[in-house]
């Protein structure tokens, strides 16, 4: 019972990080939410082992890439019967007006659709580039040097940035 | 690409999701499947054991080619069980917080685990088989013709279910093939990507 309160203050604090990061490798939204699910396993599983040496989103993030590689991984055998959808929830926009509301909600689906449709390695960097991860975080996150987290850090954010300005998103 | 653009664009990326409800029910149905793995582990060593005092029982037995009987039966156990531990051999428990480079290190490493346990299931058919074989020949030259028909009938039935055992073996380690296949793919492009 304890460990289910304290998945739950862990899901309150850190949810929609996982939420964001399912989205951006799953663009159909059952599968999105059962890759939301799989992670809630995933951390349920690891929390008894946590022992506070890394800060918990680091920790969460990290759990919940690696669920999204092995998500990707199998999805990859699995036939697609619908097309794709949009995953981007249209919520009450902080913007001024309708318009401005409109624009934002617009520039979210692009964003969210250039994310999901950078290659993997890079896609795993600009989503947690954007969550607000420093390259220290990065490099733990990923397994790799703090001097490559900065590198792949500024190669996903042009690639990131490309895709946007040139409109294939 | 300026500070004011990663900013809002992080600020966008923030502001669009609410988070789920725990999947608690999920979770709950994983802690019930957590044994299921144990079964088929107790499943293999009983069988290996049945096996190995079967054999000794049969030759040890004053039937007819007793001996090559329970010398096949025991060759095709030890292969089986050996076959099993070679694969298990490979395997150690995935760890589900660490780094992404290790956390697909470790699961090539079960990728490779299931390819071989079922490359290691498809020459355990084929082991199988020969014994069929062997029990084929025995029969055909060794039975009371009043036997003959009854032994052919069973003979018959253990070639089916080796069949359908070796068609599962084939499509599943196609399977885990290519998604050996796939994860190093995704291998190289994370080493690719590095500086």
């Amino acid at each position: 019972m304890q460990l289910q309160e304290e998945l739950a203050a862990v899901l309150r604090e850190h949810g929609a990080l996982i939420v964001r990061i399912a989205r951006s490798h799953e663009s159909d939204r059952g599968r999105a939410e059962e890759l939301v699910q799989d992670i809630h396993v995933a951390i349920w599983q690891a929390l008894p082992k946590f022992r506070g040496e890394a800060n918990v989103r680091t920790y969460i993030a990290r759990i919940a890439q690696n669920r999204a590689i092995t998500h990707v991984t199998r999805e990859a055998r699995r036939p697609r019967s619908a097309p794709l959808e949009d995953v981007v929830e249209v919520l009450p926009s902080e913007a001024a007006g309708p318009e401005d509301a409109a624009a934002e909600t617009e520039t979210r689906r692009r964003l969210q659709r250039a994310v999901g449709e950078l290659p993997l390695a890079l896609r795993l960097t600009v989503t947690l580039a954007l969550e607000g991860f420093s390259p220290d975080e990065v490099a733990t996150v990923l397994g790799i040097s703090s001097s490559a987290a900065s590198v792949r850090l500024h190669r996903a954010k042009a690639a990131l940035m490309d895709k946007l300005n040139s409109g294939e998103a | 690409m300026s500070t004011n653009d990663w900013t809002e664009l992080t600020r966008l990326w923030q502001s669009d999701v609410p988070a789920a409800a725990p999947a608690l029910e999920v979770i709950a149905k994983q802690q019930r499947r957590a044994w299921v793995w144990r079964p088929f582990a107790i499943f293999e060593v009983v069988v290996t054991i049945v096996g190995v005092a079967a054999s000794v029982w049969i030759m040890m037995s004053d039937k007819p080619n007793g001996l090559i009987l329970g010398a096949g039966t025991l060759a095709l156990t030890l292969v089986a069980g050996g076959g099993s531990l070679w694969a298990r051999s490979l395997r150690r428990a995935p760890a589900a917080d660490v780094s992404v480079l290790a956390s697909l290190d470790a699961a090539l490493h079960r990728a490779r685990v299931s390819v071989r346990y079922w490359f290691s299931t498809f020459w355990v058919n084929v082991a199988y088989f020969l014994f069929i074989a062997m029990l084929v020949l025995i029969t055909a030259f060794g039975q009371p013709p009043a036997s003959l028909p009854k032994m052919l009938v069973v003979i018959a039935g253990a070639a089916i279910w080796g069949a359908i055992c070796q068609g599962l073996a084939v499509v599943y380690y196609q399977a885990r093939l290519r998604e050996l296949t796939r994860l190093e793919e995704l291998k190289r492009a994370l080493d690719e990507s590095a500086p």
